[in-house]
């Protein structure tokens, strides 16, 4: 079997396969990257059992034919080569690759791929999404997942078709939540909701850039194909609590801040706490809202700012300054709004032109015990 | 106005002051006769009190007895057996000799004393009223000191005592404290006519530990002994997997006699370092013989209190006892043995290969100009820990076995385990909680189902589970609602936390009425908290797990033990590693 292709593209789709590779999996096979080869282009596939990614890249080969190797190893060679065509002749338990340019021989090891399972990039009904939306969603919802909780809906995001044609995310570990809506042409079609590991979603997120994509779920699966990139991907089992339910609706107090203002005191501040608390204490009045944080080791640190309040009653939350922090930097326009439910309720943020992204905070509550 | 007088009170009045002195309540009584029963060489002693001592006290000895023309004086004022002369105190090997417990104890209660001396035909029995009457008295040899009515005739003291199980603790703790110290007598103590503790005689200390705390109990301490000169200690302390959660079990005897030191504790403490976990204590049972002209007894009525010769001396004996003989039953924490052998079969997962991944993808974006945004995807998960972190002078190398991480510090590799040491940083952000607790709200409140008799357990307890920092409340008839946890508790975990509370609590079958009975639950439920949310060997830890706990770790703020007392750290010196390869 002899395979003609450019260099780069090969990497690339490599480097894609490599990165779901967990190494150390029991069956060692599924540590090496799948080659499956066609005349007219190549399929360069991993998996880790949960995720199976397939890209696929032009090429011109004599033969069809399968062969796994490690594609760390692959990879490796290849950044190292110049850009350019490079040819693969496999040869038993071989497969050499010669540059155009470079007078070598790199005789990789192979295994037989007939050994690697079989993987179904199945049939789903597809629709399409702007890539660069759906990227921005996924950033804004991302860092209020779980990474490691024992209950496995939070270390996912959770997605859901919503009313008139939007897509709602969620990500949340239950201290904090972030929400975000978007609409999308034909979303209804796809199954109501699912939880979609954080896994999935980071590569997704590596591979999304311009222009549209395709995704599709059913009740096990999502699919998502990315340029000539297909991920499938297994959802998480369970239910994910009922988010709207904790949204708050009414408040008592409803401020605005500048977002640049806010987030520059924060950090300032921040530097006199400490994890896991990382405690700040918000006290509002009359527009002014106080920032504040004390820990023995360390001192104290105390900022004003000017805000708009909707009341004049004095209100003062715990809350951890880190999550604040995390909202606040996704949020994207020069003020936002701030709703307050009370001393010991959540903390809700969004951008002061929307409600279409919302970020949940829950209080901590200090008590002297007696 | 009216002049007052200085007048001399009566006689009975000041007997009733002084008696004040030494006798605090019925526990002092006890005490006193049991001192009497010892010091008449007795082996067996009963002691049976009712109505927690306040009705009637009865303390029998099969000692030597009192001569029936001698049985007056018993109860006479500064008049003993035990001395003679001023010198004598200054060689006091027997517990009384002031001659004041029976004087006092006979001036606010009613005594009555019956003696038979070995080898006499009849004994006599005194009664003392409002008179004293004597009668002849036909029993087995040795006395019985009973005491009615305690504090009959000075109310205000009797208004004074602590509830009847108090006092009965009190009883307790000093029959106990002098049975500890003497093996060789058989003692009984009855309460209520209900026994509360029968121990038989026997030859060693050991054996007695084991009688009243169970065998256990006494076979996981440690013994040693140290001497010098004219003084000399020996005991028994706890090992370090088996401390205790208050310090009643820390005893020193001096001449056999306990006393009350106050630096023991502390000086313990210096002397188990790092083994003991917060909110831990050693049992200590240390008995310090020395001459007796180096320590005045004088010093207190009820003698709880001695001064020493040389405290210093004495403190830094008893540390020294207490690292000798952790030091000859542990192995020292430093060092290890390696098999150099074996280490062909030891895998290390590079967690570089992450690294160096994204590193690849870096070169790649860069050949192949893919726009991918601003970002890598492990970077939108970063947040602000490291940006207020010191510069670190450690350096992480790597998980092995899913259980262990490798770091690089002061010229030694350290081995850490990571379970044990998030354990033991759980069990203290636990612990600091006590007192004053963050609660880290839910957004998703967690239902808990239970059954109906652990419903009632956990409603029982509601307040010491909200201590811990849980907000919990009544949902419905066999079920609860998790609002909020304690701060680094993942919110996932709130019912397994609970199930471990349940666990805890049903495990403590001690008095429900004791004040302990609440702390044992929640030292307990801490400890299952804190094993149960700690990470587990097996468990994935990504690099940023991995160094955050390195850095609290090595912070100074935790002890390098986990909870139970095991080190979870173990150290490779640079000069060890270099010997394992023979250079």
């Amino acid at each position: 079997m002899l395979i003609k292709l450019e260099k780069s593209s090969l990497l690339r789709a490599v480097l894609i396969a490599d990165s779901v590779i967990q190494g150390k999996a029991v069956n060692s096979i599924i540590d090496n990257c799948l080659i499956k080869v066609f005349s007219d282009c190549l399929e360069i596939i991993s998996t880790d059992k949960d995720i199976s990614i397939k890209t696929n890249i032009p090429s011109e080969s004599d033969s069809e034919g399968i062969i796994t190797c490690d594609g760390k190893k692959l990879a490796q060679i290849l950044k190292e080569l110049p850009d350019g065509i490079i040819t693969i002749k496999t040869d038993n338990n071989l497969m050499v690759l010669k540059s155009s340019t470079v007078k070598g021989d790199y005789k990789l090891i192979t295994t037989d791929g007939e050994d690697f399972p079989e993987i179904e990039f199945g049939n789903f009904d597809l629709i399409q999404i702007n890539q660069s939306q759906f990227k921005k969603m996924i950033k804004k919802v991302l860092y209020a997942a779980a990474h490691d909780s024992v209950k496995p809906v939070f270390n996912g995001v959770y997605i859901q078709a919503g009313k008139n044609s939007t897509l709602n995310m969620v990500a949340s570990d239950s201290r904090r939540l972030s929400f975000t809506s978007e609409h999308i042409d034909m979303v209804e079609q796809i199954v109501n909701n699912a939880v979609i590991p954080l896994k999935t979603i980071n590569e997704v997120y590596k591979l999304l850039d311009a222009g549209v994509f395709n995704f599709a779920l059913n009740e096990k699966q999502c699919c998502f194909k990315i340029g000539n990139t297909t991920i499938i991907s297994r959802l998480i089992d369970g239910n994910f609590p009922d988010f709207e339910k904790v949204i708050p609706k009414d408040f008592i107090d409803t401020i605005i801040i500048d977002t640049k203002k806010f987030i520059n005191s924060l950090r300032r501040v921040m530097i006199f706490t400490k994890e896991p608390t990382y405690k700040i204490i918000m006290t509002f009045k009359n527009d002014v809202l106080k920032i504040e944080a004390r820990t023995p080791e360390y001192g104290e640190a105390s900022e004003e700012i000017a805000i708009e309040s909707s009341s004049s009653q004095e209100i003062m939350i715990g809350i951890n300054g880190q999550y604040l922090m995390d909202s606040a930097k996704e949020i994207d326009t020069i003020s936002f709004r701030m709703n307050i439910t009370g001393a010991m309720s959540p903390v809700t943020m969004m951008p002061d032109d929307t409600e279409d992204s919302i970020a949940v905070i829950m209080p901590i509550q200090i008590r002297s015990a007696e | 106005m009216n002049a007052t007088h200085i007048r001399e009170l009566p006689d009975h009045v000041k007997r009733m002051i002084a008696a004040g002195e030494v006798i605090e309540g019925p526990h002092s009584v006890v005490k006193e006769l049991i001192e009497n029963s010892i010091d008449s060489e007795a082996d067996r002693i009963t002691i049976k009190i009712e109505d927690g001592g306040m009705q009637r006290i009865v303390v029998t000895d099969n000692g030597c007895g009192i001569v029936p023309e001698e049985l007056s004086l018993a109860i006479a004022e500064h008049a003993t057996s035990k001395i003679g002369t001023v010198d004598d105190i200054q060689s006091i090997y027997s517990y009384g000799f002031r001659g004041e417990a029976l004087s006092s104890i006979a001036s606010i209660s009613h005594i009555t004393i019956l003696s038979k001396p070995d080898g006499v035909d009849t004994g006599a029995r005194l009664i003392c009223r409002e008179s004293i009457e004597i009668a002849p008295f036909a029993g087995p040899t040795g006395t019985t000191v009973i005491v009615e009515h305690l504090f009959y005739n000075t109310p205000a003291r009797k208004k004074f005592m602590k509830a009847r199980s108090t006092e009965i603790r009190k009883i307790r703790e000093s029959c106990t404290k002098l049975a500890l110290a003497h093996p060789e007598i058989a003692f009984v103590l009855e309460s209520d006519g209900k026994q509360l503790f029968s121990l038989q005689k026997t030859e060693t200390v050991r054996n007695r530990i084991s009688d009243l705390f169970g065998g256990a109990e006494g076979e996981s301490l440690y013994s040693g002994s140290v001497s010098d000169m004219q003084v000399s200690l020996t005991g028994y302390i706890s090992s370090p997997s088996n401390l205790k959660r208050s310090r009643l079990y820390q005893h020193l005897f001096v001449n056999n006699r306990p006393v009350d030191y106050r630096n023991l504790s502390f000086h313990a403490n210096r002397a188990y370092d790092a083994m003991l976990p917060h909110g831990s204590h050693p049992a200590l049972y240390l008995f310090l013989q020395i001459p007796p002209n180096l320590i005045d007894v004088n010093v207190h009525p009820c003698k709880r209190e001695i001064k020493l010769f040389d405290s210093r001396y004495i403190e830094s004996l008893i540390y020294g006892f207490i690292k000798k003989t952790l030091g000859e039953h542990e192995l020292s924490v430093g060092s290890v043995n390696l098999n150099t052998d074996r280490s062909s079969d030891s895998e290390i997962h590079d967690i570089n290969s992450e690294r160096q991944t994204t590193a690849v993808f870096k070169q790649a974006e860069k050949i192949e100009k893919i726009e991918t945004g601003e970002t890598n995807s492990p970077d939108i998960f970063k947040d602000g820990r490291s940006l207020y972190n010191d510069l670190q002078d450690w350096n992480y190398l790597g998980t092995i076995f899913r259980t262990y991480i490798l770091i690089e510090k002061d010229n030694s590799l350290k081995i850490l385990d990571f379970h044990a040491a998030h354990e033991r940083i759980q069990y203290d952000r636990l612990r600091k909680n006590v007192g004053q607790v963050t609660v880290q709200k839910l957004i998703f409140p967690e239902e808990y189902s239970v059954t109906p008799d652990k419903f009632s357990i956990l409603t029982e307890n509601l307040d010491l589970l909200r201590s811990l920092g849980f907000d919990i409340d009544i949902f419905s008839e066999e079920s609860l609602i998790i609002n909020g946890v304690p701060i680094g508790i993942d919110p996932g975990q709130a019912t397994i936390c609970i199930d471990q509370f349940l666990e805890a609590a049903v495990d403590v079958t001690i008095d429900k009425n004791a004040k302990d009975y609440f702390d044992e639950i929640r030292d307990r439920a801490i400890e299952r908290i804190a094993c149960h949310s700690a990470k587990r060997a097996g468990d994935p830890m990504n690099r940023s797990d991995a160094e955050a706990l390195i850095s609290m770790v090595f912070s100074g703020a935790y002890e390098l033990r986990c909870p139970h007392g095991r080190p979870f750290v173990v150290d490779i010196s640079r000069s060890e590693l270099v010997k394992l390869f023979r250079r």
